[in-house]
């Protein structure tokens, strides 16, 4: 059955247009832009193999750390009860909204040579890839929490009863049961915060550096290749979004509505 | 402690406060009826410690506790076999035994899912049995199995069942309640009858339970 629909004023057809043009011009332009001959070229210089090398062990230590440290957070925020529980998701939620080069110079005061972690080890960690990991992992698990908590929190801990009436103990009920049938949200959530790594600029940059091979990833190398060679910037950004349209066809359905 | 003791247990509900003092004794078949809505479920619930009751004390048998709610909570991820077996203190020909009589064995691989709901009910009910628990809940348990194995089912309960075994079953069939030692009626979380079918049905101390036993 086709529901018929009253008339949408001209004035939001008006608004809704320019939005479109807003947000399609920059990505046409720059489709336009790329030098396709010598894309391949372009992406193949020793700078952008090494950007892409970090920047693919960058987002993908930080999509794992976010699976492995965020589904037990999730799991706590949708299902435990304590006192502070609001404040723990508040701090789970600020990475979203803080301004990331913010959040790098708070890791700066935490974990920089000078921060708690320099004092306490004698060095610290930027301008080291671990320092980029940590960076990268700060600003994407809120993304993987987010999306894993629903789904905790959508179960009704049934589930959980019965295995515990089965004399199941808690962990292998968590280990499988629980975690299981978030297995959706979980994949979600993990490629949602593996994204979020993947253009994460500002925190790296403050926090971790710029250095070759080490801790420039694909954004911080599309920053410095615009200053000497505009081609090689268009060509890594063209690359940068076909992965992200990879990920939004590959999220299609579940996050985004297909009509 | 062999029988099941409830001592002034309330269960705040939305429209009313369900309070039941009962004591029932090892060995013994209880039928909960009660129209829809009366805390049948909330009390099964609460017996089995799925909720937790506002006030009153619980003595349990000692040993296991089996439960077969009405939406099965089979894990939906597990083969049906796991599932029966998942757990502990389940043994290996114990299992095969009640996948047989269930007749769940050619189900064993399949996925909750992909199960009928009569064959979701079986399977969580060999999940029950298989444990031969002391203390057996089990919540509308025949309502979508298949009327010809509706007495084979019964049987297979009774065949499992340890000699002290306390079973309770909320049930909607007169003639299932009429084959228990005892009927709990309940309507609306009152406990308006706690004896023999035979002297429920003959006394009627209401007009549901007149019509339920007509």
């Amino acid at each position: 059955m086709t529901r018929a629909r009253s008339r949408t004023p001209v004035l939001v057809h008006l608004g809704a247009g320019v939005a479109v043009l807003l947000l399609a011009i920059p990505l046409l332009a720059l489709l336009v832009d790329v030098p396709w001959v010598s894309l391949i070229e372009l992406l193949s210089t020793r700078d952008s193999l090494d950007a892409l090398r970090v920047s693919l062990i960058v987002s993908l230590l930080a999509a794992a750390i976010s699976v492995v440290l965020g589904v037990p957070l999730a799991y706590l925020l949708a299902r435990s009860y304590f006192p502070g529980r609001g404040i723990l998701r508040a701090i789970v939620t600020v990475p979203l909204v803080l301004p990331p080069v913010v959040t790098g110079v708070a890791l700066l005061s935490g974990f920089g040579r000078q921060g708690w972690f320099g004092r306490l080890f004698g060095t610290g960690l930027p301008l080291t890839t671990a320092g980029a990991v940590l960076a990268a992992t700060i600003v994407s698990m809120p993304f993987l929490v987010i999306s894993v908590e629903g789904a905790f929190r959508s179960g009704d801990g049934r589930l959980e009863l019965m295995a515990s009436s089965l004399g199941v103990g808690p962990l292998e009920t968590f280990w499988r049961v629980s975690v299981p049938v978030a297995r959706p949200a979980i994949v979600a959530g993990a490629v949602l915060a593996w994204a979020r790594a993947l253009g994460e600029f500002g925190a790296t940059i403050t926090f971790a550096g710029s250095v070759q091979g080490v801790t420039r990833t694909l954004p911080l190398e599309v920053v410095l290749a615009y200053e000497q060679n505009t081609d090689r910037a268009l060509a890594l950004s063209v690359l940068l979004l076909a992965i992200s349209l990879a990920v939004l066809i590959a999220l299609r359905g579940r996050f985004l509505p297909s009509r | 402690m062999k029988g099941l003791r409830l001592v002034d247990v309330a269960i705040e509900r939305d429209e009313f406060t369900i309070v039941v003092s009962a004591t029932i004794e090892a060995g013994t078949t209880v039928a909960v009826v009660g129209p829809n809505g009366a805390g049948k479920t909330s009390l099964i619930e609460t017996i089995v410690g799925f909720s937790q009751a506002t006030a009153g004390v619980i003595e349990r048998p000692e040993g296991s506790i089996g439960y077969v709610p009405q939406d099965n909570l089979l894990v939906p991820h597990m083969t049906i076999r796991d599932n029966v077996g998942f757990g502990s203190g389940v043994a290996g020909p114990d299992l095969d035994r009640i996948m047989d009589e269930l007749l769940l064995a050619d189900l064993a691989r399949r996925r909750p899912a992909d199960l009928s709901g009569g064959e979701q009910q079986r399977a969580a009910l060999a999940r029950a049995l298989v444990r031969r628990p002391t203390l057996l809940l089990l919540d509308e348990p025949l309502s979508k199995v298949d009327v010809e194995l509706r007495r084979l089912t019964r049987t297979v309960i009774g065949e499992w069942a340890p000699p002290d075994q306390i079973l309770l079953v909320a049930t909607h069939g007169a003639d299932h309640a009429r084959e228990c030692d005892v009927v709990l009626a309940l309507e609306a979380g009152r406990v308006v009858a706690l004896e023999p079918a035979t002297v429920v049905a003959a006394r009627a101390p209401s007009r549901w339970l007149a019509e339920f036993f007509a």
